[in-house]
Order: C-alpha cells, then structure tokens, then sequence
C-alpha cells in the first residue's frame, strides 16, 4: 500500500475548525440555478420520485443541515433496494420472467432516487475544493509519472519495429485479400 | 525527483493476482468441459478463416436470406484472432475458452493500468487487486459478457480511457491519440460498433474530470479529443462504412427481432444498478429459461443479495470517501446507468425514456441502440473507480488487523456472490455438440455440387435443434461451404427473398405442400440437394413434426432420396431428444421411423445464376406464396421466369406481354402482420387496406407493404368495419373477429388463450346509424374454457350478460332500442381453462357481415393508362386466376382463415375463361360425396359450386376413384364462364366448401411460347461473393438474367463493359436483369464493395500509421527541428 495521501477534500467540519468562514448566503443565483437543472434532470429520468430527490436536497441546502444527509440519504435508499426485492418475495426457476422487475417499482425508484442523492452530495462536496483549485494555479508535473510517458516506452526498438511489421504486412495481405474479393 | 506512479506490485498482491488468474481462469477453461459454448455465431470458432473472408464483403451469401449487406465487418480483427488460436490447434470449443480468457486477461490489466493512471500514488494496492477481481468477475461479465461483442469493448475500454486520460494530459502529443485510436480499433465494430459507440460515453465524464479537477484547458481537452477521435474514425473506416451502407439491413433485422418496449421491460435502475436488467435473463420460451444458467440472480437469495450489495456499496463509497475522483465516477454515471435503463418502463416512460422512443421511431439507425443494456461497460468502469476510493479510504482509517481481514472476507463473499454463476458451473448457459451426423452430411453435400444451393427444410427461428443448440444462428455457415436456402423467420420488413422462403416454407408446416411444389421451388433457388432436419426443435414454434415434413418431401416427384444420416428415432420426436426408446418408438412410429438428417436429389435442377428467354416467363400478380400454388397447377412447368407484376411498371408490362409473358392473377401477398416467433398461424388475418400491417412483433413479409393496392386485402360487406382487440398471446389467423357476425354459427371470432379473453372486445361499426334493438350472442362451445359472460354496449347503454354453462344456442340480451352506429361486446369473464375462447355469432338486428378477399389491383391500375399495343398485347396474352383458401394446418379443421373461398378481382378486358376447383369431401354435401362414392349419382351432372356476380357457377365432379378415397373432389366447369371489363365477386355457398379454383384464359397467344426452351445458355466464368463474370451465348431473343441472390438495387450489371441499368426482380427474390439478343460478357458487381475496398485499404493504412506512431521512435532529424528535449521519444504536433 502506498503512504501517499488521498486527494481529500475539506468537510465543513475541518473548514469550521480551521476558522475558515462559514458560506452566509445559501441561495444563490447560480445555487438556485443548478437546483431548478437538478430538478428538471431527476424529474426527466425518474418523474415524481425524481422531482421528489431534488426536493430533498433543496430543503436540505435551505435548511443547512449538514449536507453528508443527503449522502446519507441516498445510501439508505440503495440499501433499502435489495430489502424491498426480498421482501418482495424470490421467486422459483418456474417463476422467473419480466414480473420480477416489473411487480413493483419501488426498487426503480429507490435504486434511482439512492443514486441521484449520493452523486449529489459528491458533486455538491466536492464543489468548495473544485472552486478553490479554479483559483489556485495548478501546475502540472506529468512528466515525472512513469504512467504518464509515451505507450509502449518500455518496449524495446526492435519489439517495436517488429510489431509495426508484421501489423504491415498482415493488413497489406488483408488488402490483396480484399482487392480480390 | 517523487515518483507520481502508482505502487509498484507487491508481493502479496502478485499472490492475489495468481489466485485470481487461476481461480477466474480455470473456471473460463474449465467450466462444461469439451462443450462447445459459442458466445457469438457459431462459425467464427468452426470456420474462422471463411468467417474472416465474409467479413470484409459488402455482401454475405450463404445461408442468410439468400444473401444480405454486411453490417458486421467489424468482426475481422476477431476472425483473425481466433484464426491464429485455431491454427495453433485449438478445437472450436477450446477457442471459445482461450478466447475469452485472453479478453479477461486484457480487461484485468487494463482496469490496473488505468486506475494507476487516474489515481496514481493515491492508488492503494488492495484496492487495485479487488477491483481489478471486480473488473473480471461481476454479474455484467457473466451475463451481458457472455457474448463476445460485449465482452470485447468491455476488455478494451480501460485501454481506451486509459489513452483518453493521457491524451489529454499531453495535448501535443500523437502518441496518445495514436494509442487511443488502436485500443478503439481493437474494440472492433461488431454488430455494427453499438457496443464501442455505447462505450464512448466514458468520455464526457473524463473531459469535465480533466477540466474541473485537474484543471486541464477546454481548448487543450478538445484538441485531445479531437486528435484521438480522427484516428479512430480513420482506423474504424473498415466497419463504418459497410454498416453505413448495410443500414437497411440491419434496420430491418432490428425492427424483426427485439423491440425496445421488450428490452426496456427489465431495465429498471434497480437491475440495471446491479449490471443485470438484459431481457434474456428473465425471459423463457415455455418452461425453459433463456438463461436458465443464470436463474440464480433472481431465484437464490445469497446471489441476489450479493449484486445488489455491489451497487450499495458502489453508492456508499461516493459517500464515504473524499477523494476527487468521485466527480470521474458520478460524470460516468450519470451518463452510463439512464443508458442502460433506457425506456424502462416502457409503458409509461419519463421524459427522458419518451424522447429516447422517439428517437427509435424516427430515426431507423438509432434502433441498432435499442438494447441498450449495452452501455453497462461504462457503469462498471464508474463502480470500479468507486471501490478503489472504497478501499483507499477504509484503508485510510488505519483498520486493525481483523478488521482488515473482516473487510477482505467480506469483499470475497461479495464478489463471490455477485458473480455466483461463474462459481456453480453455469458460466456458459449455452452448449452442445454438433452430432457426427451434421458433420457426415454437409461434408456430402459439399463433395457433390458445390456451385448449387442445398434447400434445408423445414424453416424455423434459428439453429435449434433437439440435440441441444439453441441459437438465432444455424449451422450452415460453419459446416457447409455451399450457399444454402433456409427460411428464418427474422426477415427484412417486405423482403423479396423473405417472402419467398416465408410462401413455401409456410405451407410446408402446415402439411399444405402440393407435390411437386418443394422441388419447383428448389429449382428456383438454384438448389440441386434438399437437406431435410428431422432434429430441428420445431415443436417449440409451431413448426411441422418430421413426419409431417416426410409426409409431403416422399410425395413430391422431383426429389430423389440419396441418403439419410444417424440413427432413425434419434433426435426426431418431438418433445424429447436422443435416441427414441421402445416405448416412444410404440408410441410415435411415425417420427421414430424417420433419421435425423436425409438429403435428396432434385430431378433437373436450375443453376443459382441462370438465363431464361423471355417468351418463357410468367407475370404473377401475388408474391412468393404463388409458387406453391402455380407449381399445383401446373404452370410452373419448365421453369418458367417468374416476375411480379407488383414490381413492374407500365413500360416493363408491355414488354413482358410483348415477349409472350403469361399473366397469372392470384390471391396472395395478402395484407398480414407478422410474429416471428412461430413458423405456423403466426400471422394476422389477411388485413383490410388500412389496417396496421406492423402490429405483429416481427416485420411484415408482405411485399410492397406500404402499398395497399399490390396487397390482397379484406373488403366488408354490411358494416362499415369490424373493431377488436388483439389476441395476447401473439397474432393468429384463424378465429377472425368478421366470423362473428356472418352468420355462420360453424366460424368464430377467438382470442384469449392462457386465459387472457377477459376485458377483450369487439365491435361492429355500421356504415350509418340505425336503431339496434335486437342482440344476441353465442359463445364458441370451446373447451375446457369458454366464454361465461359478456357486456354488449350499444351507444350510452351497457348490459351485461352470463352466459350458462352448456348453453349452446344464441341468447337473446335484453337490450333496449337504441339509435347507434356501434355494438361492443366485450368478453367480462371464461371458464378455467388455457385454450383460446370467443364468440361464434353476435347477431345485431337482420345485419349480416361478410368479408371478401381482394385481390391485388395492380393489373387494372397498370392497363388502365396503357396505350392500344399494351392493351392488344394484354388480349392475347395467356390470363389465369388462381384462387386458394386460406386453411390454416391441413390437419387442423378447426383453424381455417377462411370459411370460403369468398373473392372480389378485377378484369381490364372482357375473356372467356375455363374453370377448375378442388375441394375436400369435409367441405362437401356429405350425400353427395357417399352418392359418389357408391357411382349412385350421374357421373356428368352439373352442380350450383359457387355464386359468380349475379349468377352461379355450374361444375362437375371429376375425381378418379383413387382421389375420392383421398377425400378430394376435383371439379370442372360445365362450360366457358365469360366474364366482362370490371369488377367480379365470387361466394362459396353452402355444401361447396372450395378450397381451390382456377379460372384459365388463353389468350390469343396462347400456343406462342410453348416449346420455349427452359433455360438458356449461361457460362459463369468467375465468381465471389461480389462479383460474377459469365458469358451468355448468342441468340436471336432477348434473355432475363437472374443472378441467384436476393434483391438489392445496388447490384450491377455491365453487358459487354456497358452499364445495363438498375436490377430487376426476378423468380421472386432475386436481382436480374433483360439481355439484349446476341452473345455477350456479363460482368455482376455489388456497388457497395467498391466502398469497402477503398475503406478498408484507407483504414489499414491508418492503422500501419497510428502503429507506427505509437511505437516507434521518432527520427533524430525531426526531433532535432522541434527542439523536444523533455521527451525523446515522443512525436508532437506542430504548436
């Protein structure tokens, strides 16, 4: 395992306890904005129980409870996924058919709205770092990655022209082949 | 300087990874030893060099249709492949193995060098090994991956993101790009490229990750893009181009076999959430499962638990964890899973699902996307990505050792479960072995004619047989290498050769094959051997029992029995498979008596690329179910050249007649909707004009679909039109709803089977409103269920009615006079039972309905505007009607379309016509038959057998004893029947239940083209799937041409190095063309390969170049001129 350490992102509380000011305004145009487009996507892929999501994180950002609840939220939704199909009943082999997806749709919704709410809360948790590294110059330093170096940069020469010759002469007998065709 | 790579490979993950390759990697080889498991068609692992060949044609002959546009070019660099394992000495099923275990091997090193590079040093090395587990052993790998077109892109896709990320992190390089455009090269366009297009929705998530998180400039992200995206376009030339131009094709393949209303059905988020939600895995023909192997995902708790937890915890590490990588995972996401949903549900989508069905409606193309469980790869990748910030977090917490050891068990048991199948031997729910029988046989047939078609009957859905494949694809491509013709029921919406094989095939099943008609037709299709298959699993779709084939191939005077092959009994009753036990054989001797496979000789065959004089050709108004029918009558003696009126214009009639064409006008290409899943009764009732001839869940096989006018269709007489639901359980001739109201308490109206009659209506709507105030109903004395009550609504006012059991007779429904155009009686409640009920008479007041059979219009439209030469040339010219009763299976009385043989048709001139009929002695006057029988009635005596206009026809009988012991009446008219210009109705009548009749003119003409030699002389020189040169000898009369393989407009003829135009269709499926008198050079190209030719060239020089540029160093001089000191070996672009 490597010691580096994870790209982490700062909670609010480590802002809190780094003095860092706390956000006084919570709807802001741009916020309300990206709500109503919040709204508008949950509500096309998923209708009510969609619009029902986006509700969600709106009233928790207004009512500034802590935003991992949404998070929160969206996992209890994902575990209460399989709980539902269970409880659903399992079918036999000579049940099996379409009636197994389609008998109810509370696991579609829940596995959607569970979805919707923990991506949400990742965006919405990783935004305050996004905007921070927007102001900050970013320096790149791909070159000092061994991953980063050309492909194939550790083959040898004659490996590589030996691949591109026989990849030659393979497709130039493929093209005789097809000119005849 | 820090090194920024991921860890290095300990020790201990390298232990984690052997286990992992021999635990994944035994189980690939391991799992149903020795059964050959093809997980695409079978012919790439059996015969890959020729399934390597047909890969880069623009057509593919052979066993498909009688040839089609290739859309699947995208297959050769994985013919190649498996090529070369075959060569090393791998048999077919140990190919299957080496080649899956080869994708999983680059899928498990591509999703490491990938999450190195997204991660880098964040990378914690037990999180690598778990997902790269995860990557090669989850529920999408083992069934959606179980099909290599899926399991390809899937292995690749790593790969490819993996250039894509660094594409961009190095806007100036090629390398990158280069590397990006070979791993989307490899990817392979199969099935057209839907899978890698589905893939590349894995890029917009990495452009904003790019963007947004490493701070990467738009302009610099779009350059990278582009440059990869224009190799990969370059390189993928090959199969875009020919998918491009097979688009018709492959359209109308999409549009027969699965809708997007079916595949959406199981893919809810929650499925989807879990990489299941494909159909097959929920769906099942009778008792069997379609992936029965895979039934653990929904029946065992543990498994079903198990892949539901892999999307929990895919949800709770974007909780849990910080990392930035989460904006990667939720940007592949929220592309990735509404993809994969799609229209679910489906029937009442959401925004999003109702925009995607439009797109599927409007744009043809968009339908290759239909099943779009194919974007699964891109939600894996994003879960992937989730578990190892998973794993690094938890990791982070610093856990003690049992914790730790907590954790690692309980990520074993979860991958364990999730990809449960792989662990209990049912990896491969799909395998068999192809019987020595099979082998034995093509190897006959390939060693007697090889430039002939081999004709398979019967016809079915694909390469199911009892011995154990099941498949949309036969076997013909991997064991023959002669052209085959074989009727699938997956047709083209008003394909030519479809229709074709549909007319014969059809009627094969039913038992309703004259002799002599399967060898006619075998001639047309060019074939010199019949390959009967006794082993076919037809019982699944309706489709003939062996004997039923043998009863009608043993009859026919054109077939000659060569040979049979296996055991007799083995594999041919229905129902069982292997070899039939004493019992059974006691029990079915007909079937038992029977070998799987026998060939047979056609007497006199026809070569597949023949010449005809034109004086020797019919002009059939009908379709491909004519030449069963014409082949009964007689007229399809010599083989004459067939050609359809419904194909001609005014022009090409009055040359045909010119040249001495006979014209024969028939009820068939009847207006009908399609199933596909069954062989027999798997249509609609012939339709009326405007009827929705695309209701069927496969396409329609009518020809000219869209044009009503060519169509035989269905006219009402008494009613306006005749309403009712449609059956739920597939679409089904017989029982048609006309039959309620036409007064025949012996027909109809039936629907409901598997008891699903309640809530079906029907309604009769009257051609103006009147006072109703009589209504009675009888039910159809069906059994065991049968229909127990019923509604009948007349304008505003309901009543409902029971209806007793054993009640028998009509009862009369209290209904009060009402003024209203319609009467809805609708089906409230049945009896137990599965079997289909209905209503055999809804009588409303004195109306009574009945429904004619329309013949096709096209003769009077095409003479109406002809000039006097057309029209003097269509006097003498020899003029037949051929009628036919649609009866269902010949054995089954009870499932006849048509109670008689009720026509309207449509003369342009006055004629003089003699008459012919045959019916069955069920359908007879049964005093009548036993006084014939018993010669107690006058041999010569004329009888009333049908009305004709405002008159009756008047027949004798004249069966030989022999044919009245057969049961058949034959009769002939008392005298010449004239009939005028105009519009003629014939109506069976009571006790003359015909089943046939002819009514034959010969023109003026008559006597001209008899003695017209057959065929003419026609010498193939050279010829490929492309690409035919023949010579024609000379002579003084002008030749049709047909080149053998089905219709396309874009095939080309050069007489003499002259362009001859646009094909023709002739003999009923194929492309031909009119020849001039005299000697000539025939050259035959299908245009469309010009543009595979110079794709493919453009794209294998593409894909020299990007090798090059990926791999080799770049030249000292031009590294010198860029002044590129930080990365020798690294090519840029110019700044």
């Amino acid at each position: 395992m490597t010691d580096q350490p994870e790209l982490l992102v700062p909670t609010e509380a480590d802002a809190a306890a780094d003095g860092a000011p706390t956000v006084d305004r919570v709807a802001t145009p741009r916020g309300v904005l990206a709500w109503v487009g919040l709204v508008l996507v949950l509500a096309a892929l998923d209708g009510l129980p969609g619009t029902v999501a986006a509700l969600v994180v709106g009233v928790i950002v207004l009512a500034r409870l802590p935003r991992r609840w949404i998070g929160l939220t969206g996992v209890a939704a994902l575990v209460a996924v399989p709980a539902v199909v269970v409880a659903g009943g399992v079918p036999t082999e000579a049940g099996v058919s379409p009636a197994f997806v389609i008998r109810s749709m509370w696991p579609h919704h829940l596995a959607f709205v569970g979805l919707a709410l923990v991506c949400t809360a990742a965006v919405l948790e990783l935004l305050p770092s996004l905007r921070a590294l927007r102001v900050a110059a970013v320096v790149h330093d791909d070159e000092r990655d061994p991953t980063h170096r050309a492909p194939f940069g550790s083959w040898a020469a004659w490996l590589c022209w030996s691949v591109t010759a026989v990849v030659a002469v393979g497709l130039l007998v493929a093209s005789v082949a097809v000119l005849r065709a | 300087m820090t090194d920024l790579g991921p860890p290095a490979t300990s020790r201990a993950e390298r232990v984690g990874l052997v286990l992992l390759a021999l635990a994944v990697g035994g189980v690939v080889l391991g799992s149903s030893w020795g059964v050959f498991t093809p997980d695409t068609r079978p012919d790439l692992y059996q015969d890959p060099g020729r399934f390597l060949a047909s890969s880069v044609q623009a057509w593919v002959g052979g066993a498909t249709g009688l040839g089609q546009s290739n859309f699947n070019a995208g297959a050769a660099p994985v013919a190649a492949v498996v090529w070369v394992i075959r060569a090393l000495g791998a048999s077919p099923w140990l190919a299957v193995r080496i080649w899956r275990v080869l994708l999983l091997v680059v899928a498990a090193a591509g999703i490491r060098r990938y999450l190195g590079v997204v991660f880098g040093p964040r990378l914690s090395r037990p999180g690598r090994l778990v997902v790269t587990a995860f990557y090669v052993a989850n529920p999408y790998v083992v069934v959606a991956g179980n099909t290599t077109p899926i399991l390809l892109p899937y292995a690749l896709l790593p790969w490819t993101l993996l250039a894509l990320v660094q594409a961009m992190r190095h806007p100036r390089s090629w390398r990158w790009p280069a590397a990006f455009a070979l791993a989307f090269f490899l990817q392979a366009g199969l099935n057209a490229g839907v899978v890698t297009f589905f893939s590349l929705l894995a890029l917009p998530g990495h452009a904003v990750y790019a963007c947004w998180v490493e701070r990467r400039p738009w302009r610099q992200v779009a350059g990278s893009v582009w440059r990869s995206g224009l190799l990969a376009l370059l390189v993928s030339l090959y199969w875009l181009a020919p998918s491009l131009l097979a688009t018709g094709t492959g359209t109308g393949i999409a549009e027969a076999t699965e809708n997007p209303i079916d595949v959406a059905r199981t893919s809810s988020y929650a499925e989807s959430g879990r990489l299941l939600g494909a159909w097959p895995l929920y769906g099942r023909s009778g008792d069997r499962l379609f992936l029965g192997g895979y039934a653990s995902y929904l029946d065992n708790p543990f498994v079903l638990i198990c892949s539901f937890l892999v999307l929990v915890a895919a949800g709770a590490s974007l909780v849990w964890t910080r990392g930035r990588e989460r904006l990667l995972v939720v940007g592949l996401l929220v592309l990735g899973l509404p993809a994969m949903v799609g229209l679910f549900p489906p029937d009442s989508p959401y925004p999003a699902g109702r925009f995607l069905g439009e797109v599927f409606d409007r744009v043809p193309a968009a339908l290759a996307f239909r099943t779009t469980n194919k974007a699964g790869a891109v939600v894996v990748v994003a879960y992937a990505l989730a578990f190892a910030l998973g794993v690094r977090a938890y990791l982070a917490r610093r856990p003690g050792r049992l914790p730790r050891v907590a954790g690692a068990i309980a990520v074993l048991v979860v991958l364990v479960g999730a990809s449960g199948p792989m662990w209990t031997g049912n990896l491969y729910p799909l395998g068999y072995q192809i019987p020595e029988r099979w082998h034995r046989a093509t190897d006959d047939l390939d060693a007697r004619d090889r430039a002939a078609r081999v004709l398979v009957v019967p016809g079915g859905t694909g390469g199911n047989y009892r011995w154990g494949m099941r498949s949309p694809d036969d076997l013909f491509p991997s064991l023959l290498d002669r052209p085959v013709a074989v009727r699938n029921t997956v047709s083209g919406r008003g394909s030519e050769a479809g229709n074709f094989l549909a007319g014969y095939d059809t009627l094969l099943a039913q038992g309703a094959l004259a002799p002599g008609s399967l060898s006619d037709v075998a001639r047309y299709l060019g074939a010199s051997q019949v390959l009967v298959r006794n082993d076919l699993l037809t019982e699944e779709i309706g489709g003939p029992s062996p004997a039923a084939v043998d009863a009608q191939v043993s009859v026919d005077p054109g077939l000659e029995t060569v040979r049979t092959y296996g055991r007799r009994g083995t594999d041919t009753l229905p129902g069982r498979s292997g070899p039939a036990t004493p019992r059974e054989r006691a029990d079915d001797p007909d079937n038992a008596a029977l070998a799987p496979l026998e060939i047979l000789d056609v007497a006199d065959p026809e070569p597949v690329v023949r010449s005809v004089p034109v004086s020797n050709q019919v002009v059939i108004d009908g379709d491909g179910e004519a030449f069963p029918a014409l082949s009964g009558e007689d007229l399809l003696t010599g083989t004459p050249a067939v050609r359809y009126l419904g194909s001609m214009d005014r022009a090409e009639l009055r040359a045909a007649l010119r040249d001495g064409a006979r014209l024969v006008l028939t009820d068939t290409n009847r207006r009908r909707a399609w199933d596909i899943n069954r062989v027999t009764n798997a249509t609609s009732a012939t339709l009326g004009a405007a009827d929705d001839i695309d209701a069927g869940n496969g396409a329609t096989v009518t020809l000219w679909p869209d044009d009503a006018a060519k169509q035989t269709v269905t006219e009402l007489d008494g009613a306006a039109r005749i309403e009712a639901d449609q059956p739920a359980f597939g679409l089904h001739p017989y029982g048609r709803p006309g039959q309620a109201f036409d007064g025949d308490p012996t027909t109809a109206w039936q629907t409901g089977g598997l008891s699903t009659a309640a809530g079906d209506a029907i309604t009769l709507v009257l051609d103006r409103p009147k006072v109703v105030s009589k209504v009675a109903v009888t039910a159809l004395a069906s059994a065991p269920s049968r229909v127990s009550s019923v509604s009948v609504r007349l304008g505003s006012t309901t009543v409902v009615q029971p209806i007793p059991a054993g009640a028998s007779g009509p009862i009369a429904v209290r209904v009060p006079p009402t003024r209203t155009d319609r009467v809805t009686v609708t089906i409230l409640s049945q009896t137990r039972g599965t079997n289909p009920v209905g209503l055999s008479e809804v009588a409303v007041d004195d109306i009574t309905v009945r429904e004619l059979t329309r013949l096709p219009r096209t003769l009077g439209r095409l003479a109406r505007a002809g000039d006097r030469a057309t029209l003097d040339a269509l006097a003498d010219a020899p003029l037949d009607l051929v009628l036919t009763r649609a009866r269902g299976l010949a054995a089954d009385l009870s499932d006849d379309e048509e109670a008689q043989l009720d026509r309207r048709f449509d003369l342009p001139q006055d004629r003089r016509f003699t008459f012919t009929a045959q019916l069955s002695v069920n359908g007879a006057d049964p005093g009548l038959v036993a006084g014939l029988r018993t010669a107690s009635v006058p041999a010569d005596r004329c009888y009333r057998v049908a009305a004709l206009d405002d008159g009756f026809l008047e027949a004798r009988v004249v069966s030989t004893e022999g044919e009245l012991a057969d049961g058949l009446l034959r009769l002939e008219g008392c005298r010449p029947v004239r009939l005028d210009a105009g519009t003629h109705q014939l109506l069976g009548i009571f006790g003359w239940r015909l089943d046939g009749a002819r009514f034959s003119s010969p023109g003026a003409a008559a006597t001209r083209s008899a003695g017209a030699p057959a065929a003419d002389r026609l010498t193939v020189i050279d010829r490929s799937p492309t690409r035919i040169t023949a010579r024609l000898a000379s002579s003084d009369e002008a030749r049709l041409v047909r080149i053998g393989e089905a219709f396309d407009p874009r095939w080309v003829l050069r007489i003499d190095g002259r362009d001859a135009g646009e094909p023709i269709l002739v003999d009923g499926y194929s492309a031909g063309w009119r020849v001039a008198p005299g000697a000539h050079r025939l050259e035959i190209e299908f245009a469309p390969q010009r543009a595979v030719r110079v794709t493919f060239l453009a794209s294998a020089v593409s894909v020299v170049g990007v090798v090059a540029i990926a791999l080799l160093p770049v030249p000292a001089a031009l590294r010198r001129r860029r002044g590129d000191q930080r990365l020798p070996s690294e090519p840029e672009a110019p700044a």
